[in-house]
């Protein structure tokens, strides 16, 4: 499984990214929507992680490029807020919506589900 | 205070609240995860692989910073949150730019703007949290313009009749809106666009 991560925290996704590989998930990150973008045109993801609130280009509006480029990927959308709103935009673009701090084991289990859906 | 000022006056708040409460939950996200990842090269360290020491040290530092990015994210909620103490108070104007920046932060990043609060003397008496409403009023303004590379720079100065507040580099001329307008009309102060910034000023004592 190949997993993206996007979150304009350095520390949060480079950190994740490494707790993930120690659990045998091969995991990339970057910190911007246009980055992901790029990092997308160069190879396929399985499944991508993403931040609701992002400077310039939302986790939503991301979604919606990534999609274009790679239609099989997949989706969970990471939210500091967990406001109400949040959570109806998330489930009605992904189905799968984790509010930070995210347990790693929540990750893993969400990251299961994505696969098997 | 009407029912539609009281409203905006709540809306305020909860705008300011709710960046403080997303700032927080991010540094709590970058702790949780150094603090895992701690844990995992220590099970990992258990299983006979050796921990390098610069990777504690490392992961360490992180977490220190994050500690102190909290706490400058609490003081200022703080600093914000005791503004309703008293109606009037003596202010410095240079602290109080300061602070609305930064609480700002959030929505001037999201527009890939900056905002940097340019130091000087200029105190006053005024209604704090009035005064603060008028800043964070200013700030919505301009990032309505804004876009990636924008710098806005804010500034007060004292001038012959109060303290003149100049909010520079905005993309086009402003609009404010008559809300803002009456947000500042209540501090006793006036609000003009000229050019690319907007310009306020606060007479030097309310009643």
């Amino acid at each position: 499984m190949k997993i993206l991560l996007v979150d304009d925290e350095h520390e949060l996704v480079s950190a994740m990214a490494e707790r993930l590989d120690m659990r045998g998930i091969h995991a990339e990150f970057c910190c911007c929507g246009t980055d992901a973008i790029e990092m997308a045109k160069e190879k396929c993801f399985d499944v991508a992680v993403l931040d609701m609130k992002m400077p310039r280009m939302s986790g939503l509006e991301l979604r919606r490029e990534l999609s274009a480029l790679c239609p099989d990927m997949r989706f969970v959308f990471l939210s500091g807020h967990g406001s109400e709103e949040d959570f109806k935009q998330g489930c009605a673009e992904a189905a799968f919506y984790l509010i930070k701090p995210v347990a790693i084991e929540d990750l893993m289990e969400t990251l299961r589900r994505v696969m098997e859906k | 205070m009407s029912e539609s000022s009281r409203r905006e006056d709540l809306k305020f708040f909860g705008r300011v609240s709710a960046t403080i409460s997303h700032d927080l939950k991010n540094v709590l996200a970058v702790i949780n995860e150094s603090a895992g990842l701690l844990d995992d090269l220590c099970m990992l360290a258990d299983k006979g692989r050796p921990i390098e020491p610069e990777r504690l040290v490392s992961v360490a530092k992180s977490i220190l910073g994050q500690v102190r990015r909290g706490d400058s994210i609490i003081k200022n909620m703080n600093t914000f949150a005791h503004s309703v103490d008293e109606d009037v108070r003596s202010m410095d104007m240079g602290e109080m730019l300061t602070l609305m920046s930064e609480l700002c932060r959030r929505p001037v990043n999201a527009k890939g703007a900056t905002l940097e609060a340019l130091p000087g003397e200029a105190h006053l008496r005024a209604d704090p949290y009035g005064v603060e409403r008028v800043l964070h009023g200013m700030i919505l303004c301009a990032l309505e313009s804004a876009q990636q590379g924008t710098a806005l720079k804010f500034s007060a100065t004292t001038v012959a009749d109060g303290v003149q507040v100049l909010l520079q580099g905005l993309e086009q001329e402003p609009a404010p809106d008559q809300q803002l307008r009456e947000t500042a009309q209540a501090v006793g102060a006036t609000l003009h666009a000229h050019g690319n910034a907007l310009e306020l000023t606060l007479p030097l004592r309310q009643a």
